[in-house]
Order: structure tokens, then C-alpha cells, then sequence
């Protein structure tokens, strides 16, 4: 933008160039044609000077020889009359003022004129001197010729009078303008000079803008360069320029530096580089080069190079074309260090690969526990059973007290293998929801715990309850927990109520309606808010936390048995499905467990 | 042991021999009229059924799934891909209750799936429900829910 914008500014300045030259141009004309008229003017000023003069002197003769006519005939010396006027002299006036009036016709017409005028004249000196000297002497020719020359110089005096010296006065009266005309050189000149300073002016102002600017950009690109150097060498890339027609390279300073050489060190061309790249790589990049360079497809490539110091490094390099603003094709690449990244992608890889072993391990773990481990313990009940069916009566007492005991351990064995199952199973479980009918699981549930309800007389109220979304065996695993954690902390001689409510819940209050800190609050999302409570022994507020502790069973009287397990992985359960779990204990009174399901995803 | 054609005939392939026993006690201890069969894998079960003399077909099979040399579930595969035994009611019998035996049993076409009690009266009332169980009627309203016979 900034630079079409001084494109434009470019195209102006030149309008601008283009006419201050043509109105110097223009001025300059102007100043030679008025010096050329000045010249002119000046010259027929001269030439006017000059004719005036011969004109004197022309009369000056012709008085001369008037005066020279009179004392010829008064001494009637004859004998000196011929060749005694200035004829030749008035000639040469005539000749001069003739020339003198080349430039201009009609003085020029009056000097021809003037010179038939001065030719009769010469004649009637003549005629008049042949008179005086005429054999026989005739007085009245004579006269006659006196008066004749008398009425001729009337005449020429006349025609001087009215025709010669008005042509003359006329120039010099054209001529006297003069001092306007150099007034008018001198105006012209000043406009030239004061044009020219001021385009001076204006051109050095604008220049000196533009080299600021030119300065200030030069500044800029320095710094950006010297951004865009620290910036490879932070963040490990360098670049590469060939130009495909010149076949000439360019390598940046990182590129040496990621080399581990001095920048320029080498003259920057493929072969030097070459060297570098690992010899289990190189064919590949070379092909994939000159396929690029065959094909103008853009490259990207991940490869090994060696550097001197013998350190193995990989790199990404990408490249693509383009045409600079000559129309000259050339490839940029950039190469990238990854080698670090490379390294910790790896040893992810291996770590992924290590997980999934141990996965795959705890599951044949899982399936040892689910399945191995209760075949021989299975057996062993069922022997008992056996042998309590059948002979308990006949060994001693003792013995049937270590029997009761072994009975006893048995089926806690059992409990704790079933509950690590379910625990286990509940971590490695995939996260598949379906919308699942909490109304018709706890049906089943109930139908389940069905011999344990009837036996403690429970009373059991249940709300209609919503579908949430889950998986189902952990939902139904984790109400079985709650209702049967229900069924077991009863109290003596008290009729077990259990009541399973719900509401709707937006997370914004879970804060104040739980009042305690939570360790995960997902704002904006509406919950389902499920609470099972119970009349049973419950628990002091202060172990809400620690009971969902896996193996946590707070201090209560023997005649309760636990895995302390079950809220364990309730807790479990609830966090696979994005929810939380609550416990609220009141010692002797109840415990209340409160359950936010999301109710999407 | 006599072979009244009248009889319920019973079969079960289990590889543990304390099993076997369990089960035969407890089929004696019911009193039933009907005549067990054990076999010790799935080879000797099938060699059994598709063994040409075996004319008098069993009514009632129970199928551990975990068994040497033949699992319980190829023995399945193979029995409900022949239409002699589309009569036969297959009861799996085994320790797992893993929801992927589950699932795949039903699918392959067992009738029930029974885990194996830890308690001998229990197992006495399972072989007593399955024996006297009304098999058109449970067959025809079968489901996943119906399937895994609780105890």
C-alpha cells in the first residue's frame, strides 16, 4: 500500500518536472526574442544616427559648393571650374546613405529619391558654370539658370523637408520605446530567475523529503533484517534463494550457523551444501530437488545432515517458487532445525509404545484378577459351602470357629478382587456414551440388590429420574455403590430410608450450593444434579473429601465391612462422564451424596 | 447309568476336574430323572456330537468357555452352524462375566449365560431353573437382559 502509494507520488513529481521545464523553456524563449528585438532596436538606433550624420555632411557639401558655385562665377574663374565641386565626396554620402537605408523601404525610396535630387544638382552646377563661361555670353539663360537652381534648391530643401527627415524622425520616434523594451527584458528576466529559484527550491525540499524518506525506509529494512537475522537464530531456521536463471545462491547467516560454520565461509551454491547432508539421505534430496525444479512443485522434506563436529541433526526443509518483480524465476527455501523436537517426538513414540505394553500388561493383569484368581477362590467357597452343608456339625467347635473365620475371608477376598476389577476397569474404559434410562437402572439395580433390601427392611423412595448420557455399566456400578455404601452404614434398631431425588442444575451456582472449593468448575453447562441420601450412621463433614480416597474407609465399627473401594470409583466413574460427586456427612444422622451429570457432552 | 430315551439328557464340557465333580453332585443331589455327560475340552464334546453313533441328540448343554485344545466359544460357532443341533439349549457356564463374553456368546447363539456360583446350594437352584426352565417360551422372548441368568 505504502508503495503503490509512492508510485503515484513518483508519477506526480514528474508532471510537476514537466512543467517547470516547459515554462522555463517557455521564459527563456521569451528573454531571447525580446534581447533579439533589443539588439534590433539598438541597431537601427545606430543606423538612424549614422544616416542623420551623412545627411548633414551631404548638405554640408552641397553648401560648400553652393558657397564654391557663387565665387566661381562672382572671380569667373574658369579656368579652375572643372573638377572644383565635391561631387565624388557627395556620391559616397549618397552610396553610404543608401546602404544605411537598406532596412528600411521608404527612407530608403527617399535616399533614391534624394540622390536623382543631388545628380540634377551636380547638372545644374554644371549647366550653370557652362552658362557663365558660354561664347557668346547669353545673359538671359544665365539668369535663367540662377533662378532655375535657386527654385531646385527650394524644391530638394522642401523634399528634405517633408520627405527625408519625417522618414528619419518616424524610426527614431519607433526607436524611442527603447527603454520599455529593457524595462520589459529586465521584468522577464526577474520572472525567469525568480521562476527557476522557486522550482529550485521546490525540487530541493521535495528531494530532501524523499531522501529522508529513502533514509527512513533503508532504516526500517535495516532493522527488519536484523529482526528477521535474530529471529532465525532463535528460532533455529535458515534460508536459501536461487535464482533459477542466473543460477546464482544465496545461503543466510543462520544457514551457515545451523552448519555450525562462520557465516559465508563458503560460497553459498548446492554442492557446498551437499556435503553436509547425511549420506542415507542425500539421493532422496537430491531427487526430490530436481524433480521440484523440473516439475515448479514446492518441496518439503525431512532429512539428516552431519556436521563437522560430527553431531547428527535433522531438519525440515521447505521451499517453494516465485518470480521477483524482474520476472526472474527463483526458488526460497527455509530449512528448520527439528532436531530437538525430532528427538522428543521419539522419544514420545517410545514412551506411546511403552504405555501401550503396560496397558496391554494391566489388562492381562485385569483379566488374571477377573478371572484367575477367582477360579481357585471360587472353588474354595464352594468347598466350603460344601463342607458346611454337610459336616460342620461334626468337627469341634474351635475348629468351626476357624471355619466361620475362613468363610469370612474368603468372601472379603472376593469382595476386594471384584471391586479391583471394577475399578480398573473403570480407568481404561472408552469414553462411548448413549443415553441411558436412569429410571429403568435403577429397576434393575433394586431387582439386584433385591435379598440385602428385604433383609434390612430399607425403604426405598426414587423420583423419576432423568436419561443421561454414559456408559452403562458405570452408571449402574456407580448407583449399586451408592445404594448399597446406603444399605451398609445403617443404623441399629432404625428402618434404612434411602431417597434419590433430582433437580436441574446450571454450573454458575455450584460454587455457593455445595459451598466448598471445587477443584473443577466448567461454567456455562447445565448439569444434572442427582442426590441420594440416607438416614444411616454418615459421616463428620470432615472426611467428604477423603472418602472417595482410594482404600480410604474412615473408623467405623468392625461390624462394617468394606473393600474401601466402591466411593473410590464412584469418584471415578462420575470423572469419566465430566461430572463431579459431593459427600455431605452429619454423624448419626445421614449422609448425602450428590451427583452433576452433564447434560451434553 | 441308564440310557432311558425318555430321559433329559445333559451334557457339560469342562476342563476342571473339581467342576465336573461339583456339577455331578449336584445333578445326583436333584434327583432328576436325566443323564449327565462330561467331557474334558471342547475336542471331546464335538468329537462326541459329530460322532456318527451318537443318535440320541442331548437336550441341554452347559459350556464352560475357557477350555483347552477347543474354546467353549468354537464350540458354539461350530454346534449353531449345524442344523442337526438347532434344538440343542446351550447354557454357557463360566467364571468370566465380562460384558465381551457377554455380548459375543448371545450373538453366537447361546441361550443363557450362567456364572459359576460360589456357593453349591446356588448351583443346585441354577441347574434346577435351567433343567425345568421353558425353553420355547424363553427363547422367544430372549434379550440381553434376559440372557445372563442372575442368581
Amino acid at each position: 500500500m505504502k508503495f503503490l502509494k509512492q508510485n503515484k507520488y513518483f508519477f506526480l513529481l514528474r508532471i510537476a518536472l514537466g512543467i517547470s521545464i516547459i515554462a522555463i523553456g517557455y521564459l527563456t524563449t521569451m528573454f531571447y526574442f525580446q534581447m533579439k528585438d533589443l539588439d534590433s532596436s539598438f541597431q537601427s538606433i545606430e543606423n538612424i544616427n549614422a544616416t542623420q550624420n551623412e545627411l548633414d555632411e551631404l548638405f554640408s557639401i552641397l553648401k560648400e559648393d553652393e558657397i564654391k558655385l557663387s565665387n566661381l562665377i562672382i572671380a569667373d574663374d574658369v579656368a579652375i571650374s572643372k573638377g572644383i565641386f565635391n561631387r565624388e565626396e557627395a556620391s559616397e554620402k549618397i552610396k553610404n546613405l543608401e546602404q544605411l537605408s537598406a532596412n528600411n523601404r521608404f527612407l530608403h525610396q527617399s535616399i533614391l529619391k534624394l540622390a536623382s535630387f543631388i545628380e540634377k544638382k551636380y547638372t545644374l552646377f554644371d549647366e550653370i558654370m557652362a552658362s557663365s563661361k558660354a561664347i557668346p555670353y547669353d545673359e538671359n539663360t544665365f539668369t535663367e539658370k540662377l533662378f532655375e537652381n535657386k527654385r531646385f534648391n527650394h524644391s530638394l530643401y522642401k523634399f528634405i523637408e517633408d520627405d527625408v527627415q519625417p522618414n528619419i524622425n518616424g524610426i527614431k520616434l519607433h526607436d524611442s520605446n527603447y527603454p520599455e523594451k529593457i524595462a520589459t527584458t529586465r521584468k522577464t528576466v526577474f520572472i525567469l530567475a525568480l521562476v527557476s529559484i522557486v522550482i529550485f527550491l521546490l525540487s530541493y525540499s521535495k528531494m530532501n523529503d524523499n531522501l529522508l524518506y529513502l533514509k527512513k525506509i533503508n532504516n526500517d529494512l535495516k532493522l527488519l533484517n536484523d529482526t528477521f537475522n535474530s529471529a532465525e537464530k532463535i528460532a533455529g531456521f535458515g534460508y536459501w534463494k536461487i535464482d533459477l536463471s542466473t543460477n546464482a545462491y544465496t545461503f543466510s547467516d543462520n544457514l551457515y550457523r545451523l552448519l555450525e560454520e562462520d557465516p559465508k565461509k563458503f560460497k553459498p551454491n548446492w554442492e557446498n551444501f551437499n556435503k553436509y547432508i547425511h549420506p542415507e539421505d542425500y539421493e532422496y534430496v537430491i531427487k526430490t530437488n530436481k524433480e521440484s525444479i523440473d516439475n515448479q512443485i514446492p518441496t518439503s522434506m525431512l532429512f539428516r545432515y552431519i556436521l563437522p563436529s560430527g553431531v547428527l541433526k535433522y531438519v525440515i526443509s521447505t521451499a517453494n517458487f516465485r518470480t521477483n518483480d524482474k520476472g526472474q524465476n527463483i526458488k526460497i527455501g527455509v530449512i528448520h532445525d527439528v532436531t530437538e523436537q525430532f528427538k522428543k517426538t521419539f522419544e514420545l513414540e517410545e514412551n506411546n509404545k511403552r504405555l501401550i505394553a503396560i496397558n496391554a500388561e494391566l489388562e492381562s493383569f485385569n483379566n488374571i484378577v477377573s478371572h484367575d484368581l477367582q477360579e481357585p477362590l471360587r472353588k474354595i467357597q464352594m468347598f466350603i459351602s460344601r463342607i458346611e452343608a454337610n459336616d460342620l456339625s461334626v468337627i469341634s467347635e474351635a475348629s468351626q470357629g476357624y471355619f466361620s473365620k475362613i468363610k469370612v475371608s474368603a468372601n472379603r477376598m472376593q469382595h476386594l478382587m471384584i471391586d479391583l476389577v471394577n475399578y480398573s476397569r473403570t480407568i481404561k474404559s472408552d469414553k462411548i456414551f448413549v443415553e441411558i434410562n436412569l429410571n429403568a437402572i435403577l429397576q434393575e439395580i433394586l431387582e439386584e440388590l433385591q435379598p440385602t433390601i428385604e433383609e434390612t427392611k430399607a425403604k426405598i423412595a426414587i423420583d423419576e429420574l432423568p436419561n443421561v448420557l454414559g456408559t452403562k455399566f458405570q452408571i449402574q456400578q456407580l448407583f449399586i455403590n451408592l445404594i448399597s455404601n446406603s444399605l451398609k452404614y445403617t443404623k441399629p434398631n432404625t428402618t434404612p430410608e434411602i431417597k434419590i431425588t433430582t433437580d436441574d442444575f446450571f454450573a454458575d451456582n455450584l460454587e455457593d450450593s455445595i459451598n466448598e472449593k471445587s477443584d473443577k468448575i466448567i461454567t456455562n453447562k447445565t448439569y444434572f444434579k442427582i442426590i441420594i441420601s440416607d438416614n444411616g450412621i454418615g459421616f463428620k463433614q470432615e472426611y467428604s473429601e477423603k472418602i472417595f480416597q482410594l482404600f480410604r474407609r474412615l473408623e467405623t465399627e468392625m461390624s462394617y465391612t468394606g473393600t474401601g473401594l466402591g466411593l473410590a470409583i464412584c469418584k471415578k466413574i462420575i470423572e469419566n462422564h465430566n461430572g463431579f460427586i459431593k459427600a455431605q456427612g452429619n454423624p448419626g444422622i445421614g449422609a448425602t451424596f450428590i451427583i452433576y451429570l452433564p447434560k451434553s457432552l | 447309568m441308564n440310557s432311558d430315551s425318555s430321559q433329559m439328557r445333559i451334557l457339560l464340557a469342562e476342563d476342571d476336574e473339581d467342576d465336573r465333580l461339583f456339577f455331578n453332585d449336584a445333578i445326583n443331589e436333584l434327583k432328576m430323572n436325566n443323564r449327565l455327560m462330561t467331557f474334558k475340552d471342547g475336542r471331546d464334546l464335538m468329537d462326541y456330537l459329530e460322532n456318527p453313533e451318537t443318535t440320541l441328540l442331548p437336550h441341554i448343554l452347559f459350556l464352560d468357555l475357557n477350555m483347552p485344545c477347543k474354546t467353549g466359544a468354537e464350540c458354539l460357532k461350530e454346534i449353531r452352524a449345524n442344523p442337526k443341533f438347532k434344538d440343542l439349549t446351550i447354557a454357557i457356564y463360566s467364571t468370566s462375566s465380562s460384558e465381551k463374553d457377554i455380548e459375543e456368546t448371545f450373538i453366537g447363539g447361546a441361550n443363557i449365560y450362567i456364572k459359576k456360583p460360589n456357593d453349591f446350594s446356588k448351583l443346585k437352584k441354577v441347574i434346577k431353573d435351567v433343567v425345568n426352565m421353558n425353553w420355547q417360551y424363553h427363547t422367544s422372548g430372549l434379550n440381553k437382559e434376559t440372557f445372563f441368568l442372575s442368581i
